[in-house]
């Protein structure tokens, strides 16, 4: 195998767009590199490889800043509704009983919460020219589910009107996104495993939508 | 958001005109007197940022019919930025004690 063909195969730890926009030039650069060659074989290829660990790594971290968004959002909304009830809980007087949320204006706010705290998560990762609303899109999409598991038991709370003590059966729907108290293993994975699939499910849609 | 290191060698290279990914490489290596030398990988996915964020655009192919690039407005303001943003570190650094005197 010659040193061009082991390089074009090194190649391959790029993604495929990445590598149709700049292969061939890599390809040409890792040509004229190698006969002006300093080294000696062995730390040149060590040079080469090393180079295209870290840059593809980081490359494909690049293509993914759009999950650290919804990561931030789904932070910022699940605070927001924890916070709610803990303070409800914390300033909670007889005299507000049976007052409880309305369930729309409050699953509205904290849609208001995961947007926005989305938005500033873009803002805050992604240079001006990057900014999209298709990313955007993207990873409030993929936060809103887990946001939902997330916030499960305040949302409970929220609509039980806040009380602490009293105890109400939901209806059969809100009972389904309960899946279990947080510090049990295999909800904390079925959430994240909520979350890995809802991504990808998105991410395929829009990958379907782009080559259509 | 501050250049890379990376970002910020091939921004001060094309300072002088449109490079080839190779050009640059040579350019980056006598720039830092060697100490600094970038690889294809590193190079080409600055470039791709840098292109992303407008920074530098792509002039054409040149005579061996390899894609050159060249710094845009934006570019040039970057570079200017940074390199004042740097000369102040080094200003601090001395002023510290951590670089001997200019004088």
């Amino acid at each position: 195998m010659t040193a061009e063909r082991l390089y074009a195969a090194l190649l391959h730890l790029y993604s495929t767009e990445f590598r149709e926009e700049y292969g061939d030039e890599m390809l040409a650069a890792f040509h004229d590199l190698r006969r002006a060659r300093r080294r000696s074989p062995l730390r040149f290829w060590l040079f080469i490889v090393s180079d295209v660990v870290t840059s593809a790594a980081r490359e494909h971290l690049d293509g993914q800043r759009w999950l650290a968004t919804a990561l931030l959002g789904l932070a910022a909304t699940v605070g927001t509704a924890h916070g709610v009830t803990a303070l409800y809980q914390y300033f909670y007087h007889p005299y507000f009983e049976g007052t409880a949320i309305p369930a729309l204006p409050y699953g509205a706010t904290l849609g208001l919460v995961l947007g926005a705290s989305v938005a500033i998560a873009q803002w805050m990762l992604f240079p001006a020219a990057e900014r999209r609303a298709g990313r955007w899109a993207l990873a409030s999409a993929v936060a809103l589910p887990v946001a939902i598991l997330f916030c499960s038991t305040a949302i409970e709370q929220a609509l039980d009107g806040l009380n602490p003590v009293i105890q109400i059966h939901h209806p059969v729907a809100l009972d389904l996104l309960v899946i279990g108290p947080i510090g049990n293993w295999s909800a904390i994975a079925t959430q994240f495993a909520a979350m890995a699939t809802s991504a990808l499910l998105i991410r395929a849609l829009m990958e379907s939508r782009k080559t259509c | 958001m501050a250049p890379t290191r990376a970002e910020f060698h091939v921004l001060l290279a094309l300072l002088d005109g449109p490079r080839h990914g190779y050009g640059l490489m040579q350019d980056v290596d006598e720039l830092s007197s060697g100490e600094f030398q970038l690889g294809p990988g590193t190079l080409y996915t600055a470039i791709k940022r840098l292109r992303t964020s407008k920074l530098i655009s792509e002039t054409g192919a040149d005579a061996d019919r390899r894609r050159c690039y060249r710094l845009t407005k934006k570019g040039r303001a970057v570079v200017e930025e940074e390199a004042r943003r740097l000369n102040e570190l080094v200003r601090a650094a001395r002023k510290r004690g951590a670089l001997p005197s200019a004088s």
